[in-house]
């Protein structure tokens, strides 16, 4: 057997690593059909996700920590009054910090009321996929509540995405500007009716309406809010405004692009929504 | 330094890499520290560890890639296999000959999982966002590969300095 293994290793190294992808591919990563993974993957995905739920606040404190440095190395230089600037600006900027995390939740709260016919589970995004090729979030439920692939996610500013595959106290996000995504949608002003799909660009996270009819009057600065067709999102949720319309002679439909009401990279805490409470 | 530990620093890596975007929010500054473990280990390590320890990052880089299943993963042997082929003509160092063939890498990554979506998925819009970002995605994963591959070299050296200072000897 060792003698065998010394051998072919070479070969069969080879193999599993040109197998590999092709199994990936054929297994969807080790998640069933309906975006469920098996019990490895939950494991240790859950393990990543305590990892990198740690690294956020790691991360967050070491940014506040580097801030009370800089600020130290300037109070040195001017003593006293300095130090006391110094102090107060800490002050200053720890105070912008909590009102500013207290208007978050404000909204949050104020579109938790504002939208009482939602079950909404609060999650926290703890990552980011590693790709600039998609656009995923990972978050971090807030509950005991129980997700479900496919459930939309939301924040007071508008639609965020859907889950894609939930692991234990962790879920993935597909972002409304990823190239997977698709959500019906219909212009508020027209009611003209497309399906918003991203386009996974780098610098922006611009989307566009597939489907509008050459017809239907669409035009720039437009809402586009979800139609509540298809299961998935409830009706009258904003998606975005229209930023660029091109029309072209000759073809069924038009080209526009819409501009997500959600700044996605800015994004600290969202709503899953689970359903009619 | 062994296999497991090269695997533990880049699962670690990308966990990383994954939650300072989430803190940064800077998506267009993705250094696709997957490319970088796979460029290193393509021309620092011999076949069957190299191979190896790449197969047992298949799966974790997939999970936290979070894309469409497996294309990242074939990309990513593809890359391997061929800087196999090219790696006795590199210089060594990690400096601006490497920087080169890492922008190239990456565009062959990403070249091959348009490929692979072409022919297994042809209306798939991954396609054209693949192709939107080939060339500012190489660029900052090229940087993502030097940087990988310079801690990795250093990591080396502190594992194994009497091996380090007899080649150097030499």
């Amino acid at each position: 057997m060792y003698s065998f293994w010394q051998t072919h290793r070479r070969k069969i190294v080879a193999f599993v690593l040109v197998a590999m992808p092709f199994v990936l591919l054929a297994t969807s990563a080790g998640a069933d059909q309906a975006g469920h993974p098996g019990v490895g993957r939950r494991a240790t995905s859950t393990a990543f996700g305590w990892v990198q739920s740690g690294g956020a606040h790691v991360v967050a404190t070491a940014g506040a920590w580097l801030g009370d440095l800089f600020r130290g190395d300037v109070a040195a230089k001017n003593e006293e009054l300095e130090a006391r600037v110094a102090r107060l600006e800490e002050e200053k900027a720890r105070l912008i910090g909590v009102l500013q995390e207290n208007e978050r939740l404000r909204e949050l709260v104020g579109f938790k009321r504002a939208h009482d016919e939602f079950d909404l589970v609060p999650a926290r995004v703890v990552a980011r996929d590693i790709t600039p090729y998609f656009r995923v979030l990972k978050v971090r439920i807030s509950s005991d509540a129980k997700l479900e692939p496919r459930m939309p996610v939301v924040v007071a500013d508008g639609v965020v995405g859907q889950v894609a595959e939930v692991d234990g106290d962790f879920a993935d996000v597909i972002v409304v500007s990823d190239p997977r995504s698709h959500i019906d949608a219909i212009s508020q002003r027209t009611r003209a009716h497309g399906i918003v799909e991203g386009l996974g660009h780098e610098r922006d996270y611009l989307c566009r309406v597939a489907y509008l009819r050459e017809k239907d009057m669409v035009r720039q600065g437009d809402l586009i809010v979800t139609s509540g067709m298809g299961g998935v999102f409830p009706a009258d949720l904003v998606i975005g405004r229209v930023a660029d319309v091109e029309r072209r002679q000759r073809q069924l439909f038009q080209e526009v692009r819409v501009e997500p009401s959600v700044d996605f990279s800015r994004i600290e805490e969202v709503f899953v929504i689970r359903g009619k409470s | 330094m062994p296999g497991f530990l090269t695997w533990i620093v880049a699962v670690l890596l990308m966990l990383l890499e994954s939650t300072l975007l989430a803190a940064f929010g800077v998506e267009n500054l993705c250094l696709q520290t997957a490319l970088g473990v796979t460029f290193y280990l393509a021309l620092e390590r011999d076949f069957v560890p190299g191979a190896a320890t790449l197969a047992a990052l298949l799966l974790p880089i997939e999970w936290l890639v979070a894309g469409v299943p497996g294309y990242y993963a074939l990309g990513l042997v593809t890359v391997f296999l061929l800087l196999r082929l090219v790696r006795g003509s590199i210089q060594g160092g990690w400096s601006v000959a490497r920087f080169l063939l890492a922008v190239v890498a990456a565009m062959l990554h990403a070249i091959t999982m348009v490929v692979a979506l072409l022919v297994s998925d042809p209306s798939s819009p991954v396609v054209g966002a693949v192709l939107w970002q080939i060339l500012p995605a190489s660029l900052t994963a090229a940087v993502g590969c030097l940087l990988v591959g310079r801690l990795f070299a250093r990591l080396d050296a502190a594992m194994a300095p009497r091996q380090r200072g007899l080649l150097d000897g030499i």
